[in-house]
Order: structure tokens, then sequence, then C-alpha cells
């Protein structure tokens, strides 16, 4: 079996050419960080062959966790060959990765990506004299259009066992990476040249393998930082660009036309001081006003509502009203056609009703991945959000998880600094994800007459939930720590590809019509026979007699200070929305007539059971993927945070929208939204709140 | 010193030695800002910070905190 | 019970396993069949999870 690994830059393509190299289609997109694990593929037509796709690198000196994954697998489990992606129009940048793939032995083959847009600069590159003067082979490729590919896998499939060339330093840098070597031994078919240089370069890795070596390395390399007056790493990332500025200087001919790109044409507006911050807010106006909306009531132009309307009648009229009809004239039993109209059906249906909305959102969400602007964002945002102790990347987690929160919470290992990146993964949950869009939907139409203010109340609740958590997390100890760095490259925009928006739209509707099918469907039959069943499991009409009532009505009453604890369904829709937030709405559909709850609740307390579900614990598989980033322990902290933020921000809520709307306000509620009050202000105005709780737990040892 | 944090919008020049320590210098390292390499000061994010520099024919963006490592002449 | 209610019945039950099977089938996968993002998570292998750097 041969392994090739696909190394590169990131954003410079690399999933584009697995996805055309093993028939898979991961998720591709136009900002540093798509791909964030390793994936591993067979090579079409080559069984024997895998291809492993890895993330993004700029340097084999990993500086966030996704890096690591890289670093890793290259130096651990060496795979027999690298097809290394470089792209044309960034090449000096691009060629200071390869020189260290080269360096470690491994046979490298460079795919010349992006031909196309170094073209449009007036950048010419010869292939040929580049593969030349680097001593490897390079192949023009243009993974999008399907050129060049099977080059590529032919020129690295015949490269195996050739042992790469690699960059001359000056002298002295040569002479002390020669007596290095001496001191140390090849691993993993690594060679001693690659740790030598790494060891120069301090490298903590490195010298954690050669840790019994230091010492009497560290004298070959103060010499050579004292003959060149710098640190080691900078005498070798110095000398290295040197180099491959000359090879570049050989192999590139820039004709120095259009020195203004289209790139800086329209950053000039979408990062322009003063439009850059109206402009992402505009552009967020326009994505959720097409998006969210009032399904009854929408205008064929708030396409996602008034689509979703339509189906809703759809599946509410013809296809329910036929299943009754069909199903009763051949004489089934009544309460066999109760679970599957009233159970299956409506409790499925009015989660399928979302569909249009949710591919609509898709749709604009791939867009902006697909065409630079999301990099763009973090630009603009930086300072705003550090701020808040988190940083301009952070954006990127949040607005990926307005789609889901699951892919959110993975996309904050582009995040250098670790405590940074556990804040944003406890975080991201807090924005309303497309799961959630349907409870904001549902309750605008059925409560607040379709008003538009309860979409925008959400999405503000959730970014005031992550900045607040921003001020009060960084108290904590676990998160402190000096503000990251914030060093990103911005990628040139390109016009979204139309295939690719629409396939990576299609792939997730379809996720979220699967989950309907699977998960939600299950959960539906369970909360039928619940509902619809006594404790003697005898069918019972009257679902106040139910075993779900019962259980609810055991438990309901800790919503009390939020204003719908006398009501154990809402309760229940809480509790069911931990298996995917979608069954929350199936909940009301199978137990209010029509799924219709207006004059159970009160507005008031609508808007502390919105404020609740929202930001109270995620759905299960999200608290998995938090539990991937923060492990058991820091996961089940989240979601007790997250728990507890809810109930006391619900709490909150309901005292200040009963005073607004002249209800009366109960008892517990007033002790508990005091409570919180106190407990908030405390937090925020004291320097070190949780000095009591901290004193108990021993220090951890300090993070990056 | 003068560094990048003190160039001006559409400022030209070379970068002389990257000082600070650590990881950050290293990543500032890494991304192609070595000694000599010449960087266009693009322009400075809404809020002042971070800033958009041009360093080998591509966009990278910086805070003040890494800009002011940046020595430049 | 009439034949068409055991028909329906029988057609009820063979839904919910294949949704059950689907279900366990996703989660056992990558333990997120409620994730929308094929491409991001499910396949996704466990020794990727970024180490605690201590």
């Amino acid at each position: 079996m041969t392994t090739i690994a696909l190394v590169g830059n990131p954003n410079s393509g690399k999933t584009t050419l697995f996805n055309k190299l093993t028939g898979s289609s991961q998720r591709v997109g136009n900002w540093p960080g798509v791909t964030v694990e390793k994936k591993t593929g067979k090579l079409k037509k080559h069984e024997d062959v895998h291809i492993v796709d890895l993330p993004g690198i700029y340097s084999l000196t990993p500086y966030s966790p996704e890096e690591v994954v890289t670093r890793d697998f290259l130096s651990e489990e060496t795979p027999d060959m690298v097809i290394n992606i470089v792209d044309a129009s960034n090449l000096e940048r691009n060629l200071y990765l390869t020189t260290q793939i080269m360096e470690m032995g491994v046979p490298v083959t460079i795919a010349l990506n992006m031909m196309d847009i170094a073209k449009n600069r007036g950048i010419d590159i010869d292939a040929g004299k580049l593969g030349k003067e680097l001593g490897c082979k390079v192949v023009p490729t243009c993974a999008l259009k399907n050129e060049g590919i099977d080059e590529v896998v032919k020129a690295a499939l015949d490269s195996v066992g050739e042992r790469p060339s690699h960059l001359r330093f000056s002298d002295e840098t040569e002479k002390c990476i020669s007596e290095i070597e001496k001191h140390i031994e090849a691993r993993n078919n690594v060679s001693t040249r690659w740790y030598a240089i790494k060891l120069i370069e301090s490298d903590s890795l490195a010298q954690t393998v050669f840790e019994n070596k230091i010492e009497e390395i560290a004298p070959y390399i103060q010499d050579l930082e004292k003959t060149l007056n710098d640190s080691g790493e900078a005498i070798i990332a110095d000398e290295r660009y040197n180099a491959i500025a000359k090879i570049v200087g050989a192999a590139k001919t820039d004709k120095g036309e259009c020195k203004t790109t289209l790139t800086d044409k329209i950053d000039k507006y979408l990062t322009n001081k003063w439009l850059g911050l109206p402009i992402f807010a505009g552009i967020l106006f326009v994505v959720y006003f097409f998006t969210v909306g009032n399904p009854e009531e929408a205008q064929w132009y708030n396409f996602g509502a008034y689509l979703t309307g339509m189906l809703n009648d759809f599946i509410g009229g013809p296809v329910y009203e036929g299943a009754v009809e069909w199903l009763t004239n051949a004489n089934v039993d009544p309460v066999l056609i109760g679970l599957i109209c009233d159970g299956i059906i409506s409790g499925v249906g009015a989660v399928l009703g979302f569909v249009p909305q949710i591919l609509i959102l898709f749709l604009f969400l791939s867009i902006l991945e697909d065409c630079g602007y999301m990099a763009r964002v973090c630009f603009v945002m930086d300072r705003i959000f550090r701020r808040f102790n988190l940083s301009g990347k952070s954006f990127i987690p949040l607005l990926v998880g307005t789609g889901c929160s699951i892919p959110g919470i993975m996309a904050t290992r582009t995040i250098e600094n670790d405590c940074d990146r556990k804040l944003t993964a406890m975080t991201t949950s807090f924005i309303p994800c497309s799961a959630k869009l349907p409870i904001i939907s549902a309750f605008a139409a059925y409560i607040f007459g379709g008003s538009p203010l309860i979409a925008v109340f959400s999405y503000f609740l959730g970014i005031f939930c992550v900045l607040l958590s921003g001020i009060i997390l960084k108290k904590w100890r676990t998160f402190a720590g000096e503000p990251s760095v914030f060093i990103m490259e911005l990628p040139p925009y390109h016009a979204p590809k139309v295939w690719n928006v629409i396939k990576t739209t299609l792939d997730r509707g379809w996720a979220f019509i699967k989950k309907a099918g699977t998960l939600i469907l299950l959960a539906t039959v369970v909360i039928w026979l619940l509902s619809n069943f006594n404790w003697s499991l005898q069918f019972t009409e009257d679902i106040n007699d139910s075993m779900l009532a019962s259980i609810g009505n055991a438990i309901c009453s800790i919503f009390v200070p939020l204003g719908f604890g006398d009501d154990w369904r809402f309760m229940v829709a809480t509790i069911t929305g931990l298996v995917a937030k979608e069954a929350v709405i199936d909940t009301f559909a199978l137990l209010f007539e029509d799924g219709n709850f207006a004059g159970f609740i009160t507005s008031a307390a609508a808007l502390a059971f919105i404020t609740f579900n929202l930001i109270c614990a995620p759905c299960f598989a999200a608290i998995g993927a938090m539990k991937r980033e923060l492990g058991a322990k820091g996961a089940g902290f989240a979601v007790l945070y997250q728990c507890l933020l809810a109930y006391s921000l619900g709490s909150i809520v309901y005292t200040i929208a009963s005073v607004a709307y002249g209800d009366p306000i109960n008892a517990a509620n007033i002790i508990v939204t005091a409570i919180s009050a106190i407990i908030l202000v405390y937090v925020l105005a004291m320097k070190d709140p949780f000095k009591i709780i901290h004193r108990g737990i021993p220090a951890e040892p300090e993070v990056i | 010193m003068r560094t990048i944090k003190d160039m001006q919008n559409g400022d030209t020049a070379t970068v002389v030695r990257v000082h600070g320590t650590g990881a950050v210098r290293k990543r500032v390292l890494d991304m192609g800002l070595t000694k000599g390499a010449p960087i266009v000061l693009v322009k400075r994010a809404p809020l002042g910070d971070p800033i958009e520099i041009k360093v080998r024919d591509y966009s990278l963006s910086l805070r003040n905190k890494e800009a002011e490592i940046v020595e430049v002449e | 019970m009439n034949a068409a209610t055991t028909i329906a019945l029988v057609a009820v039950v063979l839904i919910l396993v294949a949704s059950l099977y689907y279900t366990v089938r996703g989660f056992r996968a990558g333990g997120c069949s409620g994730c929308c993002n094929k491409g991001c998570c499910c396949k996704a292998q466990k020794n990727d999870s970024p180490r605690e750097k201590n």
C-alpha cells in the first residue's frame, strides 16, 4: 500500500484536488482553514493508493492545533510521497513550505495550481525551469478545471524512493547543520538535515525528540547566532526566503502589468474605513431578510419564508388529509392512524416544512464561504471582538455556526491561542443554528404576529451572549491569558463556483432531511407514544392523562420563574430540544392542535422560552463536538455554564418583558431575576470574581 | 526604530529586522516578513486595527501589536 | 385486527427499524448524525482532535 499526502499552504486548493483524486465531496471554501482534520481516501482506479488530505500549513513549525495534525503526520507517519500543492500566484511563500518538506527526504511532486490567477496578474511561470532549480518535478494543474490531475498522480507515483535535493544555505549555516547532523540520527525516515535545521530554529517538537542532545549541540547554534548576529530561527527564515527568491527569479517573468488587482478594487469598499462595517451589517441583513420571516404572510421576495409557508400548507393540507382519508377508507385502526398522521406526518412534516428556509440559508453561507469574504469579516470585526477578549477569527466559527454549530465548533481549530479557541468553542452554539430557525419562525408566526423583530432579537441575543461570555469566562482561570495574535492571509476573491455552491447547499440540505427521517422520526414516535398512553399502557384521548403529561408536570415547575412552568408541554419541548433543536417544533406539532400554541403562553413567557432554548445546552451532537474540542470536563463545564446562563437570562427577559407588557410577575421570577442580576453584575464588575472557587482548585499548568 | 505600525496607508518600506520572541516572531518570519522583504501598507481596518499589508505578492493582515515588532526602513 | 391495520403496522415498524438503523449508523460513523455537513465531521478520525497543549 502506498500513501500520498497532500500538503500545501492554507487555501491553496488541496481539498479540491483531493475531491478530484478520490471522487469524494469534502467541504471546500475560500478562507484559510476550511480543512481542520486529516482525511483519507482511495485514489480512483488505484485501490492500493491512499490519499491523505492534510490541513493547510505555512511552515513545518506548527502554530495552531490543526497545523499540528499536518506536522505530526509528516514527521511521525512519513508518507511514501508528497504532492505539494503550490499556489502559483503566491510562489515565494508557498515554496517556503516546499523546501522544508524536501529537506525531510520524502519525494515531493509539485502541483502548480492557480496558474490562471497568476496569468491574470501578468505573471508567467516556467514550470520546467522551476522544477530544475528546485530539484523536483513540477506539474502545472488546474484542479477546478480538471487539468493536469492525471499527470500529477503519475509523476508522484513515479517518484517513489527518490531522494529530493535541498536548498543550500550560507557556508556558516551549512557548517552548523553538518555539525549537528553528526550528533543526531534519522527518525521515521525523516532526514537528519531536517531535524538539524529544526533544532537551529529551536523548534520545540524537535527539541523534545532530541532532548538529551540539546546540550551537545547548543554551542554550534550559539556560534552561528553570534557570527550572523541574529537568532537561529531568523537566520534560517532569512536564508530560506533569499534562496527561494533566487529560484523564483529564474523561473518567473513578471510583466508588471495590472498591479491593482480586482481583489484590491473590491476591498477598497468591503474593508473600507467607513463602509466596511455597514456593508457587513447589510450583507447579514440581506441574508436573513431572504431566509427568516413569517411563513404565513411572507411575500414572494422573502424566498425562504414564502416557500416554507407553501410547503407547510401542502404537508398540513393535502398530504395529511389525504393520508387520513386513505387509511380510514382502508379501515385501519384509529390508534394507528393517529400514530401515522398526527404523529409521524405532523411531527416530521413540521420539521421538513422548513427545508426551503434552510436551503436558502445554506445557499447564502456557501456563497459567503466560497468567495473569500470570510477572511475580510475577521479583518473588519477583529477590533470589536478583541474588546470582548475574542479574536477576529472567532467570527468564522460563529458565521459557520449559523448553519450548524458542529462545523462551527470544529472551525475553532484555526484559532491559534488555546484560551481563545476554547472560549469560542464554548460560545459558538449561542448563535442560532439552522435547526433553531424553525423555533424562531414558529414563535414569530403564532405569538408575535409575524414580527421580524423576533429574528433580530434572537441573533442579537446570540451575539450578546458570546460577547458577555467573552468577558465572564476570561475571568475564569482556564481561559485567562494574553490575547492571541492575529496573523492572517486575506485570500484573493473569486466568483463563487456555481456547481460547488449548489453541491454544498444540497449536501447540507440533504443532511437536514436525513436527520428529519431518522433522529426526528424516532423522537416523534417516542413522544407520540408517551403522550397518547397512560401509565397502565391504555390508549387515552385526553393528553393530560398521558405518561408524558405526568412526567412533564412533575418537573415543569422549575420553569415557573421563566413564565412557562405551568404548562408541561413547553417543558417537554425543551427536553426534546436536546435530541435536536428541530424536535422542539416537532413536539409542538404533536402536543398542540395544528402545532399552534398561541393562547397557551404569554408573549413575555414566549420571549423567555426562546431565550432559554437558544442559549441552553445545544443538541447532543453539538455537545459531542464540544467534547472533542474541549475534553469531557471542558464540555461538561460548557453545558453547565450555558444552562445557568440561559436560566438567568430567561428569567431576566421574562421580568423585563412582563413589565413592558404590563403582565403580573410571580414571586419566584422576582427572586431568580434578583439573584441572577446580582451574580451577573458581581461577575462583570469584580476583577477576580471566581477567587473563592479557584482557591479550592490547584493551578493548571500554563497554556500557550 | 520605525516599525510597520508607524507607516501610513500606501507607504512602501523594506523589512530590516523582526524583533520580539517565541512563536509570534517565528510566525511573522514564516509569513515572509524577513530581512529585505519589500512591503506595502494597504490599509487599516475600520477601527484602526488590524493592518493589511502586501508582502511577497499576497495580502496579510496583522494587528498593531504584531506590526510593532517588525522594524522597517 | 383487520388486514389493513396489520399491513400498516408492519410498514410503520419497518420504517422505525430503518430509521433506528440509520440513526445508529450515523452516530457510529462520526458521532454526529445530527451534523449538517458531511464533509466536515462525519468520518472524522478520533485521533485528529487537537492535543491538549500543556
